[in-house]
């Protein structure tokens, strides 16, 4: 028996209390100025993220991108936290993240340069191969092209017109086709090796990469996995329809089929998608 | 309510880190959305047994146990520490 220790006094401390209902906040230009003045002095304002897709929840941050080469003040309490950072290509943002009645606040404000900056590499009749952007670039563009104006509706676009005639979606089509292609072989080096359960995993990857690529080349720039079902329902000029992937690619195993012939079912659903795209992705 | 032959697990919305981040190198740190609760070092040890599958009567138990207790004498303890975690909505029933 272990010798008795000190009294037994378990605690629970409610530092905040959660909300048992969240009110969905005032997404009007009045509205997020009244908890953002600052703004005002921006050069442009935007709704963007899943909110401006439609797809937002209860528990979705508000993403709001402002556009400014001066200092906006911004609003501080205790919840809010606020940080600099810097991608590897020099892409500068100042970060707000806070309570704006019930919903938290993902503001970046970058400078206004900011979109020609993250598609250099890809304007002026530069083709690169591969994208190369990091995934701060990516996340940037995709939701600069799916932005909703609050103000400065010209500059926005401006940038989707910047993004339409960059080389940025073949690069980033390329790359996701070669992921894909990576992973097929990768497939049949695991089948060779009797690795199955390798194979079963490895083949829905490399479907989810050639279905990022066909939507990609049409247009759908989004980044986020979770979405990836979504963005087939919103853009059916990518070719894939929602419920021949599910049944090909998430449902697994059919009735009586093993692993490995699950993941060959797959590999060759991917190979089949890839030679309906690859001409128009090399292109 | 009695809670001792019931088993809990924590809701799908709750993110657990180290209590360091609140001050408390040996208790935890909850949060929600928005929400943010500290359990001591003692109610981690409770909440570190909750798995969708003990009854409250058996975590009890087992805390005793390794506290060198009866369960008798700390029952009531977690009972009433599974009750708050349930009105705070960070467990739910399994």
């Amino acid at each position: 028996m272990p010798e008795k220790l000190e009294v037994f006094a378990p605690s629970v401390v409610v530092l905040t209390e959660q909300p048992r209902v969240l009110q969905p906040p005032d997404l009007t230009l009045d509205g997020i100025l009244g908890r953002f003045p600052g703004l005002a002095e921006a050069k442009a304002l935007c709704i963007t993220g899943s909110t401006a897709a439609g797809w937002g929840n209860p528990y979705s941050d508000i993403d709001l991108f402002a556009f400014s080469d001066n200092e906006c003040e911004l609003p501080i309490d205790d919840s809010v936290e606020t940080w600099r950072n810097e991608d590897m290509s020099g892409l500068k943002r100042q970060n707000w993240m806070g309570r704006y009645g019930d919903a938290l606040v993902d503001l970046k404000i970058w400078p206004t340069d900011a979109p020609r900056q993250a598609l250099a590499p890809f304007l002026g009749g530069l083709k690169p191969e591969m994208t190369g952007a990091s995934y701060i670039v990516q996340d940037f563009i995709y939701r600069m092209s799916i932005a909703r104006p609050l103000f400065g509706e010209d500059f926005f676009t401006d940038v989707r017109e910047l993004i339409a005639s960059s080389t940025y979606r073949g690069a980033l089509a390329r790359q996701l086709k070669m992921i894909a292609e990576n992973r097929l072989n990768d497939v049949v080096g695991q089948l060779r090796a009797g690795d199955m359960l390798g194979a079963r995993a490895t083949s829905m990857v490399a479907a989810a990469h050639i279905a990022d690529c066909c939507l990609v080349m049409a247009s759908d720039l989004c980044r986020g996995e979770k979405w990836l079902l979504r963005r087939m329902e919103r853009t059916p000029s990518a070719g894939i329809d929602v419920c021949q992937y599910c049944a090909e690619v998430l449902d697994g195993p059919r009735s009586g089929e093993s692993y490995g012939d699950c993941a060959r079912r797959i590999a060759d659903w991917v190979r089949t998608t890839i030679a309906r795209v690859e001409s128009a992705v090399l292109t | 309510m009695n809670l001792a032959d019931k088993a809990y697990i924590r809701t799908l919305t709750v993110s657990v880190r180290r209590g360091e981040e609140c001050g408390d190198v040996t208790g935890l740190l909850l949060e929600t959305y928005f929400g943010r609760y500290t359990l001591n070092r003692d109610a981690r040890e409770v909440w570190q047994l909750i798995d969708g599958h003990r009854p409250v009567r058996a975590i009890a138990e087992l805390v005793a146990e390794a506290r060198g207790l009866e369960p008798d004498e700390i029952y009531a303890l977690v009972e009433e520490l599974c009750r708050q975690l349930l009105e705070l909505e960070l467990l739910e029933p399994a």
